[in-house]
């Protein structure tokens, strides 16, 4: 029970920091990406190539190239790889598509990524996927099964806390205000001087960053990654995330993360068998479905909502008693005047 | 503490006020040749026009004139076909919305210009350019790299706020706000952004007559102030009050610029509003 509770806590910690990834593109900018998952995925990958070492002809399983690196250094360079791809994707679909056909675009690209990695052997091991991924000082710690889980469960939070603090900070800055006001109304900021396709690019960047570094965390938690495991649906069980637990909240993405990743599709797996196996996957996709509709229709703003910013009450102004005229004036007077 | 009422502005017309704007001065927006094309209809036909520093204009007509087109394509949202925009020296034409808005030339909208999921004082203060804290490595560094800067920001926007009437409304969202009052929003935000510059696309459209009123003394506080201001508006009483000179378009075309009571007995704008009567 309690290497089964540890796995399902870690399964939770990476299905957080994805959520905050997607919440930093969906929730606050209101970026449609819905090839999330394929970020995730090159995390996994990048991690997975830089654990593995070289590819030997003996090896049983092909990959291009592959090296070790001690870990941090593997979930560095996933966030790395990640925010390079995000960037190499918006500039591909931001730039000139508004934001519904971008939303296309990006679904058909994460299919198109899946379909690529399965199709040639060579490049990741075709669709059986990478295996035997070794898992940061497992060798060095001799801690058996579960205090080994205990160790990695800790280093996952201290990623996911890292995460936190800079997505934290970011929505509280007034670039996070910018993003929301993106989000909210992009023909009325792009008015008041803002790049769009560049607003939306940079979340493209981090939240593909973070999103990879939640693919790290995963795949040398499980030890393998194979195409299967990121198809484009997984990218809607992450929106559901997002949806239920209140986008642009980080805590409510949190609480969203742990009800839908951790109760809510682990629970549809302890049904009682009905027919053919497949029926219970097919389930789990269904109630989902009708999860992200029950929300949408009936609590939008998610379990926790986005938090209202509040300012100061009034404070004794300068300008106090001054005639209209001379106060919009002087408080409108601008620098560029 | 409660804000100080603001005592009503008697608005006056074009010819009762003093003449607004630097007499001699070189446009600061020089509109030459500009045309606008969909496909075979043209929206907008061979307009120019220049507005000094500090004066009001407004932009009549009928409907379908193309007044908001030719807005549209002066604030970069529409693609000229052909001609320039000349703002402060600098062509604009067919750069995008963001580049016109950084050199000083802001847009408000007709409707739906306002970010309605944040609240009136947050709508503000998105507006305010180069803020610290803007930037990703200013949001990592944190509030104690952009708090006071805010701050400042913050003060400014409550007095703003507060001769729009507003201020008791800055923590609601803007969603939650009457039409007319998401339009002084707007006009507050439009402020924030340290304008040269307004172009209004029908500041009063759809807005009740009480809050018109407000919107067009805020708007002459501005103009008296010296903010130029290029508006295109049908209420013609307020376009009087409000504008040194009016622009004239029918059709696409720019049938008369100048002071509107000279304009009313002119035989092709009398045609142009009342159908040829």
């Amino acid at each position: 029970m309690d290497y089964y509770l540890l796995t399902m806590c870690v399964y939770v910690v990476v299905g957080i920091v994805a959520c905050w990834g997607l919440n930093l593109q969906f929730g606050e900018a209101g970026v449609l990406n819905f090839a999330y998952i394929v970020f995730v995925a090159a995390g996994a990958y990048t991690t997975s190539l830089l654990s593995l070492g070289p590819h030997t002809s003996a090896s049983y399983q092909h990959y291009f190239w592959g090296t070790t690196l001690p870990w941090p250094l593997p979930w560095l360079a996933a966030g790395v790889v990640g925010g390079v791809l995000g960037l190499l994707v918006g500039l591909l679909v931001l730039r000139r598509l508004r934001g519904d056909y971008q939303a296309m675009v990006l679904l058909v690209v994460s299919m198109m990524c899946t379909y690529l990695v399965s199709a040639d052997p060579g490049l990741l091991n075709g669709g059986i996927g990478l295996s035997d991924i070794p898992a940061p000082y497992k060798n060095l710690l001799h801690t058996g099964q579960v205090g080994y889980e205990v160790f990695y469960l800790g280093l996952s939070i201290l990623a996911a806390l890292v995460v936190f603090e800079a997505l934290r900070r970011l929505n509280a800055s007034p670039l996070g205000r910018t993003l929301r006001a993106v989000r909210e109304n992009e023909q009325a900021a792009e008015a008041i001087g803002y790049n769009i396709a560049a607003m939306k690019l940079l979340v493209m960047v981090i939240g593909g960053a973070v999103a990879a570094v939640a693919g790290a965390i995963e795949v040398e938690f499980i030890g393998a990654w194979a195409p299967a495991g990121w198809t484009y649906p997984e990218t809607f069980g992450l929106f559901a995330a997002v949806i239920v637990g209140g986008r642009g909240n980080l805590g409510g993405v949190a609480v969203g993360a742990f009800l839908v990743q951790g109760l809510f599709l682990e629970g549809t797996v302890l049904l009682p068998h009905i027919g053919s196996p497949q029926v219970i996957g097919a389930i789990q996709w269904m109630s989902l479905a009708a999860l992200i509709l029950l929300f949408l229709w009936f609590r939008p703003q998610g379990v926790i909502p986005e938090r209202r910013r509040r300012f100061g009450e009034i404070e004794a102004g300068s300008l106090d008693g001054a005639l209209p005229a001379q106060a919009l004036a002087r408080a409108g007077r601008g620098s560029r005047a | 503490m409660p804000d100080k009422p603001v005592a009503p502005q008697q608005p006056v017309s074009a010819a009762e006020r003093p003449a607004s704007g630097r007499q001699g001065a070189a446009p600061v927006l020089r509109v030459a040749e500009l045309t606008v094309r969909f496909g075979g209809v043209v929206a907008v036909d061979n307009v120019s026009f220049a507005v000094e520093p500090g004066v009001a204009v407004g932009l009549i007509g009928p409907n379908g004139a193309g007044k908001s087109t030719a807005l549209k394509a002066i604030g970069g949202e529409v693609k000229p076909t052909s001609g320039a925009v000349f703002f402060d020296e600098v062509d604009l034409a067919g750069r995008p919305p963001h580049v016109a808005a950084r050199h000083g030339l802001i847009r408000t909208f007709q409707l739906g210009g306002e970010f309605g999921r944040l609240t009136v004082m947050e709508n503000l203060l998105v507006a305010v350019p180069g803020l610290r804290g803007q930037t990703i490595w200013g949001a990592l560094a944190g509030k104690r790299w952009w708090g006071a800067a805010q701050q400042a920001e913050v003060r400014r926007a409550q007095e703003v706020l507060s001769r729009l009437d507003l201020r008791h409304k800055d923590n609601e969202y803007v969603r939650d706000l009457s039409g007319g009052q998401r339009k002084l929003v707007e006009i507050g935000r439009a402020l924030m952004a340290r304008p040269k510059m307004l172009l209004l696309d029908e500041p009063m459209a759809g807005v009740n007559r009480s809050l018109a009123r407000h919107i067009e003394e805020a708007l002459t506080a501005l103009r008296n102030d010296g903010l130029t201001l290029l508006l295109v508006e049908h209420e013609l009483g307020s376009v009087e009050r409000l504008c040194d000179r009016v622009i004239v378009m029918a059709q696409g075309r720019q049938i008369a610029d100048g002071d509107i009571g000279q304009l009313r007995s002119r035989q092709e704008v009398l045609s142009a509003y009342l159908g040829g009567r």
